[in-house]
């Protein structure tokens, strides 16, 4: 057993992480990720880095359809389409996951029965 | 190093076409991934369709793979003098290493593949983990360790790390090169880790704030109050301002998830007695008499709540 003092990384929208890291993470190239960019699938963030950077929040939507991309063989436009479609399930989950917390507790059992 | 019969798995001949191949493949996928199979041996069919779709949709690696010849499925066999060269020149064993895993490290051009006569090892990265920990509120808001249970082709270890504290629920976390080990001189693989938090039996997240309900009697409600409410840190006085209506939410700072950025809730509910006192009954009635308020009457509810 290791006793690790962890340095984690939070995969949301207060980390960055650059186009390199990214394609590495979600075993993309850095030509692919371009493409999704092209797209407008993917959006990188504003600034004057020599090398583009992104919202870490990008990290687990790419890896998840990178293996989609892999396990259905899938090309990369379908790769593009299902990222835009993943990333709004997403927003939905947390909408729903946002409204549920404000319901009162007996609302919230009878929801869930 | 085992054999195992990559168009077999598929069910295509080795006279297939690419075509045919990617059919026999997508169809198998269809059937057999794990989002859409309930079958208890569809995961390992499916990893396996992979396996054997990987190298035979790769013409490189198919050649590759073609050149072993046909041995008997699970047979040992060794890779050709060439393989040895390409993949570990300085006489390593290819015992640790998949099939698969050398198949898959000639796709992604970091040797130009097997044959190539380049003389150097190929690095292979870590293999990548995702898993994921469930922890209670009180956990998340103050930080905790966990033990994570990783196996792979190598044996199984159990790595101890600390939780940061303020994670909210589906925080994915990434923990980089503590992964599997790398072959090769490629680096090790990450730990990414979903975060799920446990049901709580008063408080509700959003993010990284908390909700609950504050039950209060009609008269705190409208006369003010000063009452002890839960937090995770344990109970704290509130004040409830004059003239607080239903569904008001009352902030606590700082009392959520993350203390230097999340706050807590008491969503406010407003109760009565079911039973009343005769006494009860009589205030009430007065207040009734003497009262203009009526809830209903919606220009009334806005000038009496500005």
């Amino acid at each position: 057993m290791f006793d690790e003092q962890s340095q984690w990384l939070s995969l949301d929208t207060s980390a960055r992480i650059s186009l390199t890291e990214l394609a590495d993470c979600c075993g993309l190239t850095a030509a692919e990720l371009d493409e999704l960019v092209y797209y407008n699938a993917l959006t990188p963030l504003d600034g004057v880095a020599p090398e583009r950077v992104f919202s870490a929040h990008w990290v687990v939507p790419l890896r998840k359809v990178a293996k989609m991309r892999l396990d259905y063989d899938l090309d990369l436009f379908t790769v593009a389409m299902m990222l835009g479609q993943l990333d709004r399930i997403a927003q939905l989950e947390q909408q729903v996951q946002s409204l549920q917390a404000l319901l009162p507790v007996q609302q919230r059992a009878r929801h869930h029965e | 190093m085992k054999y195992k019969d990559y168009y077999a798995i598929l069910g295509v001949p080795r006279s297939a076409s690419l075509d045919d191949i990617k059919k026999a493949y997508r169809k198998l996928a269809r059937t057999y991934h794990p989002d859409v199979s309930k079958s208890p041996d569809a995961e390992a069919r499916f990893k396996e369709a992979a396996e054997a779709y990987a190298t035979l949709k790769d013409a490189t690696k198919r050649a590759a793979y073609d050149e072993l010849g046909h041995p008997a499925t699970g047979a040992e066999f060794r890779p050709p003098p060439q393989w040895q060269q390409d993949f570990a020149p300085g006489g390593a064993s290819f015992e640790d290493i998949d099939l698969a895993d050398l198949l898959a490290a000639m796709g992604r051009g970091q040797t130009g593949g097997a044959g190539n006569g380049r003389g150097q090892a190929m690095p292979i990265k870590g293999r990548d983990f995702e898993t994921s920990v469930t922890l209670t509120l009180e956990d998340a808001r103050r930080g905790t360790s966990v033990n994570l249970t990783l196996a792979d082709a190598q044996g199984e270890r159990t790595l101890q790390v600390t939780i940061p504290p303020g994670v909210c629920q589906d925080q994915k976390l990434r923990l980089r090169g503590k992964g599997g080990k790398g072959h090769q001189g490629g680096p090790d693989g990450d730990i990414y880790l979903h975060i799920n938090l446990a049901l709580h039996a008063v408080f509700r997240p959003d993010h990284h704030d908390l909700y609950f309900d504050l039950l209060l009697a009609p008269w705190e409600a409208a006369l003010g109050a000063e009452v002890q409410v839960p937090t995770l840190d344990g109970a704290v006085l509130l004040s409830v301002p004059a003239g607080t209506r239903a569904g008001r939410k009352l902030r606590l700072r700082g009392r959520g998830l993350a203390a230097d950025r999340s706050d807590l809730y008491a969503i406010v509910h407003i109760d009565v007695p079911a039973t009343l006192t005769q006494r009860e009954r009589e205030l009430y009635q007065e207040m009734a008499k003497v009262s203009r308020f009526n809830p209903r009457a919606d220009g009334f509810k806005e000038k009496a709540h500005v």
